[in-house]
């Protein structure tokens, strides 16, 4: 696919879009079925005895296939969030409220997004549990090895990225269930990242949990998927109640479907489910191999750009990154720290808010600030950091204008 | 003077009344709601006069020059000044327009000035 595909880039003619893991571009396609489906096929799902909503609900189910199929579930696996972060928070409601008594622990990264980390710090506190983290290396790289002495007889659960939003790594989550063995631990795998990218496949990750906003990979906002292992679903009580998840409503009683509908109440966003497959389908159709060969070349001809740049500090690391690259300006040159080994910068940089408005106004869109993951920046010591991440329409042509930028800001500080 | 203009200006280095005073009475802390930024104040109050101020702490060039320029504005002034001054008046003071994803940024230092009138 190319920018052409992507009415955006026709509309902001000299956008160099390089915020993707904030959101991505949604191409015509996208955009074109959402608009069908209110034209043509509207109406709510599981509700209409007419045409319409027959339609309408061929359309929603057979997206939920769509879905299942591109994480390797089953159908019934598969439930339409609003985001990544409320299927994280279903879980840890309908999930973590039911499951984890006092004195069980929960285990997770200091990489995590907020949104796979507060939900797990406030049951901690709620229901008396103890938060064990697992730690990364100083780079910010986290290692199974370190994982492994977390893991007890009352550990209820593992919460993990499967690629850090901010560094850009990819987390072998594939081998925690070797760590957890044949323990009762719930792995819960906040996806988010890793879609757009590399391929996620819930049978080899042996997860319990997988959840990932639809926006990211090239869909409409407003759809998140969680995947719930059907062994898992018995172990859960209803998180939000209303319409479409109860089978008999009494006055003082209710019982509600025993199916993973049960946590889709209310009208669920439809059109968006309908181009949130076509983004399936198109990421599909360009195959994984494609999109990552394509998005590897750019990020390592970053990494090699950014070399010449001595008053740039990458905090990503280059090995295994899919696209995203953290990094921040500093004013000095590299010292050397008392350990000898870790280089440390003076704190006399430039903020990465201020460096974000100079990309801005020389038309490139990055990211800047700590992306929601605090407790990361704040073990790395690094206050806020900028963001490159880049999506498959990404080209040369936006290498050269972020580093024309950068040229521009290190005349501007002379540095 | 634009924001570029600013920048070229002072470039890595400190701005006017940035670093804490030898003499102070009265210190406020205010972070920023939006990015967790944080800036420590430091007023020299006499008999309602802010004879002295003083700002350290992590901050963007923005939040820094807009405490910057309100401690300008107000060092020699009665704290009763505050209370015909606000959050336009801030942005005002700047002298540049800022998008408003930035407006926090420049506001961080007014709610610590704001907070003398309490």
């Amino acid at each position: 696919m190319h920018k052409n595909d992507f009415p955006i880039f026709k509309n902001n003619k000299d956008l160099v879009y390089l915020d993707n893991a904030a959101t991505a571009q949604k191409p015509r396609v996208v955009i074109d079925a959402m608009n069908n489906f209110y034209t043509h096929d509207n109406a709510n799902v599981h509700r209409g005895f007419y045409g319409l909503g027959e339609k309408a609900d061929a359309l929603y189910e057979d997206a939920r296939k769509t879905f299942a199929k591109f994480i390797n579930a089953q159908q019934e696996e598969i439930v339409f969030t609003k985001n990544a972060t409320e299927g994280l928070n279903l879980v840890a409601h309908a999930w973590g409220r039911t499951q984890c008594k006092e004195g069980d622990e929960i285990v997770v990264s200091l990489i995590e997004h907020h949104s796979n980390f507060i939900p797990w710090q406030l049951l901690a506190k709620e229901r008396k549990l103890t938060l064990r983290f697992w730690k990364p290396d100083r780079f910010g790289v986290l290692h199974i090895k370190d994982l492994e002495g977390l893991i007890i007889s009352r550990t209820k659960a593992i919460c993990i990225t499967y690629v850090s939003n901010v560094l850009g790594y990819v987390v072998p989550v594939e081998k925690i269930k070797e760590s957890i063995g044949k323990k009762n631990i719930a792995l819960i795998v906040d996806a988010a990242q890793a879609v757009p990218h590399i391929p996620v496949d819930v049978q080899h990750l042996q997860c319990d949990f997988l959840s990932f906003s639809v926006h990211k990979m090239y869909g409409p906002t407003g759809l998140g998927i969680l995947y719930i292992k059907e062994s898992r679903l018995c172990e859960m009580k209803p998180f939000m109640v209303g319409g479409g998840m109860a089978t008999e409503v009494g006055l003082t009683h209710a019982k509600y479907l025993p199916s993973s509908h049960v946590f889709e109440a209310g009208t669920p966003p439809i059109a968006e489910v309908v181009g949130g497959a076509e983004a399936v389908r198109c990421v599909t159709r360009i195959g994984f191999d494609a999109i990552q060969k394509h998005e590897h070349a750019l990020v390592e001809e970053i990494f090699r750009r950014f070399e010449t740049y001595s008053f740039a500090r990458v905090l990503s690391p280059r090995e295994g990154n899919i696209g995203v690259v953290a990094f921040d300006i500093q004013g000095v040159h590299p010292v050397r720290s008392r350990e000898g080994s870790q280089r440390v910068f003076a704190s006399n940089g430039i903020h990465p808010h201020d460096a974000a408005s100079l990309f801005a106004e020389r038309g490139v869109a990055l990211r800047a600030g700590h992306h929601c993951a605090m407790p990361l920046h704040t073990f790395l010591k690094v206050p806020a950091s900028l963001r490159i991440s880049l999506g498959l329409y990404n080209d040369e042509k936006d290498i050269d204008a972020f580093f024309e930028a950068l040229n521009d800001i290190k005349k501007i500080f002379s540095l | 003077m634009t924001y570029q203009g600013y920048l070229e200006k002072y470039k890595l280095g400190k701005l006017p009344f940035e670093g804490v005073p030898f003499q102070y009475t009265k210190k406020i802390k205010q972070v920023s709601e939006s990015c967790g930024d944080g800036l420590m104040f430091y007023f020299l109050l006499e008999d309602g006069i802010i004879k002295n101020i003083g700002f350290d702490g992590y901050g963007c060039f923005l939040s820094r020059l807009s405490a910057s320029l309100l401690a300008k504005k107000f060092t020699g002034k009665s704290v009763k000044n505050l209370i015909e001054f606000d959050e336009e008046k801030t942005l005002t003071l700047l002298g540049f327009p800022v998008n408003s994803a930035r407006e926090q940024c420049v506001l961080m230092p007014f709610k610590a000035f704001s907070a003398l009138l309490k």
